[in-house]
């Protein structure tokens, strides 16, 4: 077809739109297997639980022995923490190449420079190891040295008082971390647990994030006059899945860049806050670790921070099953896997009531698909998968061959990447690198922020509690 | 191939950029929680001619630029 006869219409208006033809949109498709970290995640998560396995079904210990870490150590002076290395160093040296080959690899696949991921990722082993030490120190529970928070303190005194290099970050994959962590927790999560505690999870998630986006945005929109698509961002991001659920929205109501960036120092700033301050309130009440871990689910606003909280906690109070089980509960199976919905939901009031005249096309429901968070259906399939594999054992098998040889190494080893999550989002948390967010961006989420708190307290604790109370038991 | 409206998605836009790596670095501290290489962002970028965050199937702009 020749250029003068190219059909043109209203909406292409400019001379360069006519005269050229444009490439037909193509959207990431099947590449979306290999070039999105939450595929990765099932992969790696999925891989690790049936290395895990045949390891089990062979009577090997490979497992146990790439799971080590010195966390368990319980050592009382400096000397013995040596002798554990030293005596344990081809092994720590095995796994530090486990870990290097299997996200340098996938990370380098995505699109990650491996000369800057390698030197990046050495440097956070290294303190990994240095935090698990710690937390080994038979003193370290005493003095609330928990591991998640003292990585999360070190993160951020590092990133924030040294001149660490920007390119470093990448190795710092916060998301990609917690991602496999989630994979690898579902190998070891009961599926009873989603079966007769995760509707309650879900209600409960719903109506506070209901509750919590809808106070924010009438705030922020009738009280402080700001613009709809802000308050979609922040309201979003405050009460379903932090910066993940703004970016989703922003790009679904075609919000300003510069509203996601208001929304992202929002999120990082009272998940910061919340991630130090939800342990220690829980501790002070004396909170039973599973309703202390579905409040946290309801209150913080990513996964990453929330296990970190969750996890801090757990420790604290001695179950930290329970507290990662409420969590999961409320945070994965509650909110996360409705951020394609609430985009969905957003774009269509966007479309049809905000921008009436110019909406060219209607948003399509697979946008709840292409926004879905994939990873979700790693943990899922580990749960299934590992229910399956189990049940034929009695209780009593399972206590002294399956939970010492198979589910332990697989805890210990998401451990590591948990450990890797929280020291990355203090890494990568650079304070002068946020936006300032502005007085009524700022005070309107905070309203969500404390609605959000009470009302998951309130929830978790009295109109819920009984099943959270029960977690772990 | 026409030029027709399917065809004016932002990401046929010169000035649509969702390369992950560029996102981030034109957002920072979106990767202390999140991520670029995340499924959630479903491949939507910046438009550098309005500063706009958008979804790249997006189609209602009149500055519309082929990529070359």
């Amino acid at each position: 077809m020749d250029s003068k006869d190219k059909p043109t219409t209203d909406y292409c208006e400019t001379k360069v739109c006519a005269d050229e033809t444009p490439p037909a949109p193509v959207l990431m498709g099947w590449k979306e297997l290999y070039l999105k970290e939450d595929w990765w995640a099932i992969y790696l998560g999925i891989g690790l639980m049936f290395f895990a396995l045949i390891a089990f079904s062979m009577g090997s210990n490979a497992v146990k022995l790439l799971a080590i870490n010195p966390g368990g150590v319980h050592w009382t002076s400096l000397g013995q923490l040596m002798g554990h290395f030293q005596q344990n160093l081809h092994l720590y040296m095995l796994q530090f190449l486990f870990w290097l080959v299997i996200f340098g690899v996938s990370t380098s696949i995505m699109g990650i420079k491996l000369s800057k991921f390698i030197p990046s990722f050495i440097f956070l082993y290294i303190l990994s190891v240095m935090m698990f030490s710690i937390s080994g120190w038979a003193n370290a529970a005493k003095y609330n040295l928990e591991p998640p928070l003292v990585a999360l303190i070190v993160g951020l005194i590092l990133a924030n008082l040294f001149p660490l290099p920007k390119w470093l970050d990448a190795g710092f994959r916060v998301e990609y971390f917690i991602k496999t962590g989630i994979v690898l927790l579902g190998a070891t999560f009961p599926v009873t647990l989603i079966v007769t505690a995760g509707p309650i999870a879900l209600l409960q998630a719903t109506i506070i994030s209901v509750t919590t986006c809808l106070v924010i945005y009438f705030v922020a929109t009738k009280f402080f006059g700001l613009d709809k698509r802000l308050a979609s961002v922040i309201s979003v991001g405050g009460s379903v899945c932090g910066v993940s659920a703004s970016m989703a929205i922003a790009s679904s109501v075609k919000a300003k860049t510069e509203y996601l960036y208001t929304s992202v120092t929002l999120v990082v700033g009272w998940a910061l806050v919340m991630i130090i301050v939800l342990p220690f309130v829980s501790k002070l009440l004396g909170l039973a670790p599973g309703v202390a871990g579905a409040w946290i689910g309801t209150s913080e606003f990513a996964d990453a921070a929330g296990f970190a909280a969750a996890s801090a906690y757990g420790k604290m109070s001695g179950n930290e099953n329970a507290a990662i089980q409420g969590f999961t509960l409320m945070k994965v199976i509650g909110r996360d896997m409705w951020i394609g919905i609430w985009s969905f939901v957003f774009a269509m009031i966007a479309c049809l009531k905000w921008e009436k005249e110019e909406c060219g096309v209607r948003p399509s429901a697979m946008e709840i698909w292409w926004r879905f968070p994939k990873f979700v259906i790693g943990f899922f399939l580990a749960t299934f998968l590992m229910t399956a594999v189990t049940a034929g054992y009695s209780t009593v098998e399972f206590n002294s061959s399956i939970k010492p040889n198979l589910i332990q190494p697989l805890v210990s080893i998401r451990s590591w990447t948990f450990i890797f999550c929280f020291l990355s989002i203090g890494l990568t948390t650079r304070f002068r690198d946020l936006k300032a967010a502005g007085l009524k961006p700022f005070a309107a989420f905070t309203t969500g922020v404390v609605v959000n708190v009470i009302l998951g307290f309130v929830m978790s604790v009295y109109v819920f509690g009984s099943y959270w109370s029960a977690l772990g038991k | 191939m026409a030029v027709t409206r399917a065809n004016h998605h932002c990401l046929n836009c010169k000035y649509f950029n969702n390369e992950p790596d560029r996102v981030e670095e034109a957002l920072p501290g979106l990767s202390v929680l999140s991520s670029a290489y995340s499924s959630v962002r479903a491949e939507a970028g910046i438009c550098g001619r309005h500063d706009l965050f958008l979804a790249p199937w997006a189609e209602q702009c009149r500055d519309f630029q082929v990529r070359k």
